[in-house]
């Protein structure tokens, strides 16, 4: 009785039943592909630990292990510079610093193993030029460690922005203290600002993996074998459905450890910035630090994004007559149309579940609120591959033969990015005191009013940040677009993979480019924007 | 509230953008094959007959994934593959149905054609051995199997085993010496690769050149590929093997190839305008346009192929019956994994 | 009975309520103090009446309408009451202008002039929040309020976020605003002397009851039980007759010979005058004097009959 009770007296009953509906929705192939498990006859279990499952492991967390590394290497001191010292062109290097997140992972693998091949533009200048010396340079660059330094490469600005945040809040009061304790630079780093930054860093670093993960076209041209290639091997190649569930599983599974870890990491932390952490002055460096900065800056930026878009561009110079124009604008304007649409989409439902969140006290919908927002943990490809299943194995669904629709592939997107969406929001929306909310309802305002007049209007700064990442992410997709796109439907994603993987690097530039291009402006206007926040508050 | 009936209004709109084709004057292709010589011939054939081309790709697997999952329902037409082994398994799937047209019949090489009616080749191509041509003699190559053989421990590149083109190989193996056979030739090739299998074909020509090894498997075309690029640095790299046909003696097998082709859906929506279509593919200007910008062998035995391609001689090819190049893939995988063939 | 509250009950956990059935009504026009310690359920209780958290048992009725009771539960975007809140949450995106008018209905938009010269806010219209001073942002936040003409307003803790020196002033601005618009008010501190210089009524709130309900003098006079006098100012222990007796600092007169003995502890300067601790017995006393005393020193003290005050012994205990 006293739970019926409750139940009548739940508050804004309406939104909390349609977000969890929507929720469900959202979760369908994931479930699916769960429930798909326990059909499964033990052969195929036993054929895939015995063969297969050591040497996916293997490489998948030894690739892991690589690209973290390198990624905390290129993000971090430069973030800590950035941060705290005053040299010119710093604005210029935070900024800059960001941009490889335009390239995607399988572009900035491609191009490097052809800049780096025996018939690529260093080894032919070496050979030619200096031919004694270009024997050093002839190796097989097509190893897990050389893709874990690229991939580390490509990845380095979540780490890049996590540290940049938190070495800002930290702010000078620790400097200063620590200075006063006799702390050396370098012992003040490790020993204070590392630990302090953490749980920052770690969130940074918790993307890389994710997209490490994710990762299909630059890991199958390396050679190594991960979890999501085998999927689609076991799937695609060996037409064994059974394996590829099988891994899928495995990898969510996988994956909900790590985010359990995150989670952990996050609760404790909750005490790191003081209420006082204003961001002071920046120290001016030493004339011999200057040279240290300029280099440990430029480099991530050089080889993250200088070299692989010259390269791009030059190929595309040089191909220019051969360009299928018709074709490049086309693509542009299917990628470009995909992504907004998807993007507006995973706004619109982001804001409607971080709202609901805040508004209802009910436990439920912050766990629904979290839930929705393992789609971008869970690689493309099992995505693909639930939303395949879903759709073709339900008689009811599989009647409307909805795979191959626009309408599938926006729902896999926006699935799997709807946290890419909801964490900038949330963060601005923590932001708000509660007082807000209660104001404006003394005021006589309704829930979806308060939505639109109040939360909207605030929060605009985080909206336009969420629609940015969102697109950008979108921009590069490859997987689940590979899988699920529909009749005569590319986007500058497939293209440039599907020419890459044949080889035909020079053809598959001006695609890599246009998606460089368009990405690269958009995070320039991100990032200005960001900055002028900062500087405002 | 406005705006969201906006943006709603919005979404739709744009949807229908990639709405699949009504049944009007085209032809629905699930093709693997997506090279630009493809579009230039669809081209061609939309001006000459005002039939729209529409084509889907993906890899095959994926496309006969979808194929099954459509059903009835399915708008494909046509199922273009680069792999005989595919065409199979979709036949085998019911997937398609039997193409009957005595112009292709007159078009096509009759050792290349499915037995049964059920799929057509456009091209075809060998997989041969390159060889140095700094290291290595041509008197020394003989056999696929002579390359399991001690002389060449870590000397021999070829691409992964996850790549159809290997696994129609080891397919035709087992079709032609049986199965513990295979896995013997399998296992020993293992042993003399010179490195772990990674990228593509022209990755291992590419590696003979760097004196990473000294022979390779590979794809005949791609050598023609090589020798006509824009990149110098591949030019030599094609110029520094040398072309070799495996198992042209007496009693052997010929030389293992794979056909480019296509198959009839079953559930054809177009299926008078497909058959057009794949009478023009086959036609001789359509297979000189082929050999001339792929480097292909054409299936239209009326048509030479291409002056580079003429220079490497004629040869025997092995003429299993191409569908065996299917019947035995999941096995080969198996045999590929046990084998630890990457 | 402009506002009525019958048997209010509030709990988050049913064997700890917060308000254990409070009663207690407020005439048109009054103001409230409601006193009592941090974290005690002041806040919950002004969420309560504005309708921002549900009750659990109990009425609410104000200006003949029932917001609250058993059958009935009135959205708070339905009463008619105003509310400030601590961090004077003004929206950061709209002006000073458009803070106070928003979502006004157009009956009140006359009343905009007067406010605005009111709470002496017309010069800076065009301001945004981060522009204007905590105090600006206080009579911003109840010009709001006010604006709308509300039977009831209610303010949490308006002047603890501010420094002492413009406390009084502030206070006293607020005072007036609140009287002129002869608004009923409610308002939530855990300061004393907000309460003492500006209430009408002063209701003290503890352990879940209501413990007096009274205006100041009769509250700081007769205060209802210890806890009520010892949050009013601090008060003596004195025993006669072994019955626990209190007096007031301030009515202890320091004399050349009496009985009651003390012995100094400490002398503390206040400006005007010294606070000086001694020890009775066993007891801490409180007392005043115009001049200092040394540690150890003793002094004698007399005062009024009429001024102890009396509890019973096991108040101290319950408190």
């Amino acid at each position: 009785m006293e739970i019926i009770k409750k139940i009548v007296q739940i508050e804004h009953k309406r939104w909390i039943i349609g977000s969890s509906l929507i929720a469900l929705f959202l979760l369908l192939p994931i479930i699916f592909l769960f429930s798909n498990i326990f059909e499964i006859e033990q052969s195929s279990f036993v054929y895939l630990w015995k063969n297969l499952l050591l040497d996916y492991s293997f490489n998948t967390f030894y690739l892991i292990a690589i690209t973290s590394l390198f990624a905390l290497l290129f993000g971090i001191f430069p973030a800590w510079y950035v941060s705290n010292y005053k040299f010119k062109f710093r604005v210029f290097f935070d900024i800059a610093l960001f941009l490889p997140l335009a390239i995607p992972t399988y572009i900035m693998a491609f191009t490097y193993s052809d800049l780096l091949s025996y018939t690529g533009p260093l080894q032919s200048y070496l050979r030619n030029n200096y031919p004694d010396f270009s024997n050093i340079f002839n190796n097989d660059y097509l190893q897990i460690e050389i893709l874990g330094i690229l991939l580390g490469l490509a990845l380095y600005p979540y780490v890049y922005t996590a540290s940049r945040v938190s070495f800002s809040l930290i702010g000078s009061t620790y400097i200063n203290m620590s200075k006063n304790l006799g702390l050396s630079s370098t012992k003040l780093f490790f020993k204070v600002i590392i630990p302090l930054s953490k749980p920052a860093i770690f969130s940074g670093l918790f993307l890389v993996i994710m997209e490490v993960l994710n990762e299909y076209g630059a890991v199958k041209y390396f050679g190594v074998n991960t979890y999501t290639t085998g999927i689609f091997r076991a799937w695609f190649s060996m037409g064994n459905e059974n394996t590829a569930i099988q891994l899928a599983c495995l990898l969510i599974f996988l994956v909900f450890i790590i985010l359990f870890i995150e989670k952990l990491s996050h609760k404790k932390s909750k005490f790191y910035y003081s209420a006082n952490s204003k961001i002071e002055k920046l120290s001016t460096p030493t004339s011999n630090k200057y040279l240290y900065i300029y280099s440990l800056c430029s480099l991530p930026f050089i080889l993250g994004f200088l070299i692989p878009f010259f390269y791009i561009l030059n190929n595309s110079i040089l191909n220019f007559k051969n360009i299928d124009f018709s074709r490049l604008f086309e693509l542009s304007l299917n990628s470009i149309q995909v992504s907004t649409i998807s993007t507006v989409l995973i706004i619109i439902i982001a804001l409607l579940f971080l709202y609901v969140e805040k508004i209802s006290k009910l436990k439920l919908s912050t766990f629904i609120s979290q839930v929705t927002s393992l789609g971008y943990v869970i690689p493309g490809a099992v995505i693909g591959l639930g939303v395949i299943l879903l759709f073709t194995k339900i008689p009811m669904l599989s009647s409307y033969s909805l795979v191959g629709s626009f309408y599938v592939l926006i729902y896999a997107y926006v699935f799997r990015f709807l946290a890419v969406g909801k964490s900038p929001i949330k963060s601005s929306l923590e932001k708000q005191p509660e007082s807000f909310d209660d104001t404006a309802k003394t005021l006589g305002l309704g829930p979806f009013k308060i939505l639109q007049k109040i939360h909207f209007p605030i929060n605009r700064l985080a909206l336009i940040t969420a629609f940015i990442v969102t697109f950008v992410d979108l921009l590069k997709e490859l997987p689940i677009t590979l899988i699920l796109r529909p009749f005569n439907f590319d986007t500058l994603a497939t293209q440039t993979y599907e020419f890459a993987i044949e080889e035909m690097m020079v053809e598959s530039s001006s695609y890599s480019l246009a998606i460089i291009l368009i990405g690269s402006v958009m995070l320039v206007f991100l990032k200005y924007i960001i900055n002028k926040q900062i500087n405002a508050s | 509230m406005k705006r969201i009936v906006v943006f709603i209004s919005m979404i739709l709109v744009l949807s229908s953008c990639g709405e699949a084709p009504k049944k009007s004057n085209e032809i629905n292709l699930y093709s693997q094959r997506h090279y630009k010589v493809d579009e230039q011939q669809y081209k061609v054939f939309e001006k000459e007959t005002g039939i729209k081309v529409n084509v889907v790709k993906a890899n095959a697997d994926e496309l006969i994934e979808r194929l099954k999952n459509e059903g009835e329902n399915s708008p494909a037409d046509l199922f273009i593959t680069v792999d005989a082994g595919k065409l199979q398994k979709a036949k085998d799937l019911e997937l398609l149905q039997k193409i009957s047209s005595p112009i292709i019949n007159q078009n096509v090489d009759v050792d290349l054609k499915d037995v049964n009616g059920y799929w057509i080749p456009i091209t075809y191509r060998a997989r041969i051995v390159v060889y140095s041509k700094d290291r290595v003699d041509i008197s020394e190559l003989s056999t696929y199997d002579n390359l399991t053989d001690e002389k060449w421990r870590n000397k021999v590149l070829v691409r992964s085993s996850s790549n159809a083109y290997n696994q129609a190989l080891l397919s035709s193996i087992i079709a032609n010496t049986g199965e513990e056979s295979a896995t013997k030739w399998a296992s020993k090739l293992v042993k003399n690769f010179a490195r772990d299998p990674k990228g593509n074909d022209r990755d291992q020509v590419k590696a003979i050149t760097a004196g990473q090894g000294d022979l390779a498997i590979v794809n005949s075309y791609y050598i023609g590929l090589l020798l006509s690029s824009e990149n110098e640095e591949e030019i030599k790299a094609g110029n520094s093997v040398g072309v070799f046909f495996p198992n042209q003696g007496e009693d052997e097998s010929g030389s293992h190839i794979n056909v480019s082709g296509i198959g009839l859906a079953k559930n054809a929506p177009n299926k008078e305008n497909a058959i057009k279509l794949m009478e023009f593919l086959t036609s001789e200007s359509a297979q000189k346009t082929y050999t001339d910008t792929s480097y292909e062998y054409p299936a239209n035995p009326n048509v030479e192929p291409n002056e580079i391609v003429k220079k490497w001689g004629s040869f025997k090819k092995d003429i299993l019956d191409l569908n065996k190049l299917g019947v035995f893939r999941n096995k080969a995988i198996e045999i590929f994994d046990k084998s630890d063939w990457k | 009975m402009h506002l009525k509250v019958t048997n209010l009950v509030k709990f988050y956990n049913k064997k700890d309520p917060l308000i254990e059935s409070l009663n207690f009504s407020v005439e048109k026009g009054e103001i409230v103090s409601f006193l009592g310690e941090s974290g005690v359920g002041k806040t919950t209780f002004l969420k309560c009446i504005s309708g921002l958290e549900n009750i659990n048992s109990g009425s609410i009725v104000l200006n003949n309408k029932t917001l609250n009771d058993k059958d009935l539960f009135v959205r708070p975007q339905d009463r008619k009451i105003g509310f400030v809140f601590q961090d004077y949450p003004l929206f950061p995106h709209l002006n000073l202008r458009d803070n106070i008018i928003f979502n006004l209905e157009k009956k009140y938009i006359k009343n905009l002039e007067y406010m605005l010269s009111l709470t002496n806010l017309s010069s800076l219209v065009d301001r945004f929040p981060h522009e204007l001073s905590g105090g600006e942002q206080q009579r911003a936040c109840i010009a709001r309020a006010l604006i709308r003409e509300p039977d009831l307003l209610l303010l949490d803790e308006p002047f603890s976020n501010l420094d002492v020196a413009i406390k009084h002033s502030i206070r006293d601005e607020i005072y007036q605003i609140i009287k002129t618009t002869k608004t009923t008010t409610i308002l939530v501190t855990h300061d004393i002397n907000d309460s003492l210089n500006i209430a009408d009524k002063i209701l003290v709130f503890k352990a879940g009851k209501l413990q007096q309900y009274s205006d100041p003098v009769e509250m700081y006079c007769k205060p209802a039980n210890c806890y009520c006098a010892r949050i009013l100012g601090s008060i003596n222990k004195y025993e006669k007759d072994g019955e626990p007796y209190y007096i007031r600092p301030e009515k202890i007169n320091i004399v050349e010979e009496s009985d009651i003995k003390l012995v100094v502890e400490k002398s503390l300067f206040q400006g005007k005058e010294y606070n000086v601790t001694a020890k009775y017995g066993q007891e801490n006393w409180n007392l005043f004097s115009y001049t200092p005393f040394k540690k150890d020193e003793v002094i004698c003290v007399s005062f009024e009959k009429e001024d102890l005050i009396y509890f019973p012994p096991n108040c101290l205990n319950y408190f």
